[in-house]
């Protein structure tokens, strides 16, 4: 806080032991990218949250490092500094650099990891691709539907396709393992009753689900 | 051998960064420089007594204040600001970061030491021995500067202030009983055994013998005692703070 940019990144290199001349290419060209080798000479404290997490990872990267681990990377940044500094995490590991990342936000993981692992006090509850543990969790996916009007929802808890039918505002979400059965029977159920359908949605279960699900158990999430 | 060396160019770089953010701080320039400049001259104007004589009090007193007012600091202030585990998470021992805390405290306290020693060189009043002063000075200002990073590990602490209180409640008592304001061989027993448990006493004892030809231990001893002072606050303090990093870092 009390060094300017430039200060940080030769500290950081220096106690990593790289050579004067690469620290300052790396420098320069780290400050470049990250917007803010024309700060370089300002103290850190006069910068904002963004610029800080920014050089942070440029203090991460001085030294080339094989494997970088983030601990919650964008906690607390505006939406342009977390976009920018996901797109400098993704283009880092595409350059066939492993990032460990940690972090409580489900879309980021969704779109930054290759593999996830959740953690529930201290132990690994899963890991897998984001694909995969979403797969794991098909039980999670509900379909949302509108109709014109209220609609009675005892005969949608009978189906035994469905698992759980919950209102959600003007919608009503059905949680099904089977979702093609579920939408034939919606259709039907609109002719019978004479109700237009408005809208209808298959969602797949999200990172944010699988989540629950794993920690809280499966009544938890639908709840 | 090849890592201890690493390790050793890594606590200068600590050094480094300490001397750019700690010799400015508020706290180390009351300690380091007003507050000894203004106990140096309550203890000189007004007395009548040759400003030789009070000349090795008044150094020993300068070089401790000064290389004991940048370490208690560090430590606590790195916590706050979160920069200790930052420096943690880099390839160095705790060991790296408290020597390179002591070396920027001793800088600290060499620069300064060496006004009042130019100011006497300037007033034409000479050592006996110019080198032996300079070691003296150095080895000096290594004890102390240990001292204050010894100081700073316990309570671990995040406020800089309440390190820098707790190590005042060290550092008075140590100036009172060391030889500073009545040389030591003028003390009764009591007093002279009193002033044996802190290592000022070597120190202006061997300035007194530099500049007065008198003292009361031999000038071997005030080295190896300072010596041994060195290697035990400096062993002390990488000891302490390892055991209080987890409580510091929680």
């Amino acid at each position: 806080m009390d060094l300017t940019a430039w200060e940080n990144l030769a500290l950081i290199g220096k106690l990593y032991g790289v050579p004067s001349q690469k620290l300052r290419e790396n420098a320069t060209n780290l400050l470049k990218e990250f917007g803010l080798y024309e700060v370089k000479d300002k103290l850190v404290r006069a910068f904002s949250k963004g610029m800080k997490q920014r050089l942070l990872l440029c203090m991460a990267l001085v030294n080339d490092p094989e494997v970088l681990f983030l601990d919650e990377p964008t906690s607390g940044l505006d939406v342009e500094s977390a976009r920018l500094l996901r797109e400098k995490i993704t283009r880092y590991n595409k350059d066939v650099k492993t990032v460990f990342l940690s972090t409580h936000n489900m879309e980021e993981a969704n779109q930054l990891c290759h593999r996830i692992a959740i953690i529930n006090h201290g132990r690994i509850a899963a890991i897998d691709t984001p694909e995969n543990l979403r797969a794991q969790s098909m039980d999670l996916q509900y379909i949302e539907v509108t109709f014109n009007k209220t609609v009675n929802m005892q005969e949608f808890s009978e189906n035994p396709s469905i698992t759980k039918a919950v209102p959600a505002g003007n919608k009503v979400r059905i949680y099904t393992a089977d979702p093609s059965t579920v939408i034939e029977f919606l259709v039907e159920y609109a002719k019978r009753n004479k109700l237009r359908i408005l809208n209808l949605n298959t969602m797949m279960p999200s990172l944010e689900d699988v989540f629950l699900k794993l920690i809280k158990g499966k009544e938890a999430v639908i709840q | 051998m090849n890592s201890l060396t690493e390790q050793f160019k890594r606590s200068l770089v600590i050094a480094e960064k300490n001397i750019k953010i700690y010799y400015s701080k508020g706290p180390v320039i009351i300690f380091g420089l007003i507050f000894p400049l203004f106990l140096a001259l309550a203890y000189v104007i007004g007395r009548n007594i040759p400003l030789k004589e009070v000349l090795p009090g008044l150094i020993g007193m300068t070089t401790f204040f000064t290389a004991t007012s940048v370490g208690p600091s560090i430590v606590p202030w790195e916590t706050r600001s979160k920069t200790l585990e930052r420096l943690l998470c880099c390839p160095v021992a705790l060991w790296t970061i408290i020597v390179g805390d002591m070396l920027s405290s001793f800088i600290f306290g060499l620069i300064i030491s060496v006004i009042p020693l130019a100011l006497t060189l300037a007033l034409g009043i000479q050592p006996l021995n110019f080198i032996i002063l300079i070691l003296g000075l150095i080895i000096a200002n290594l004890c102390f500067a240990a001292l204050s990073v010894l100081l700073s590990a316990y309570p671990p602490t995040d406020i800089p202030a309440t390190s820098m209180m707790l190590s005042s409640l060290v550092k008075f008592p140590l100036v009172f009983i060391s030889g500073v304001f009545i040389p030591v061989e003028q003390l009764p027993q009591w007093g002279t055994a009193i002033a044996s448990i802190s290592p000022l006493t070597y120190f202006t004892d061997m300035v007194r013998q530099l500049f007065l030809n008198k003292g009361f231990y031999p000038m071997a001893l005030d080295f190896l005692t300072l010596i041994a002072f060195t290697t035990a606050f400096a062993l002390a303090a990488i000891k302490l703070h390892e055991k209080t990093l987890t409580k510091r870092l929680s």
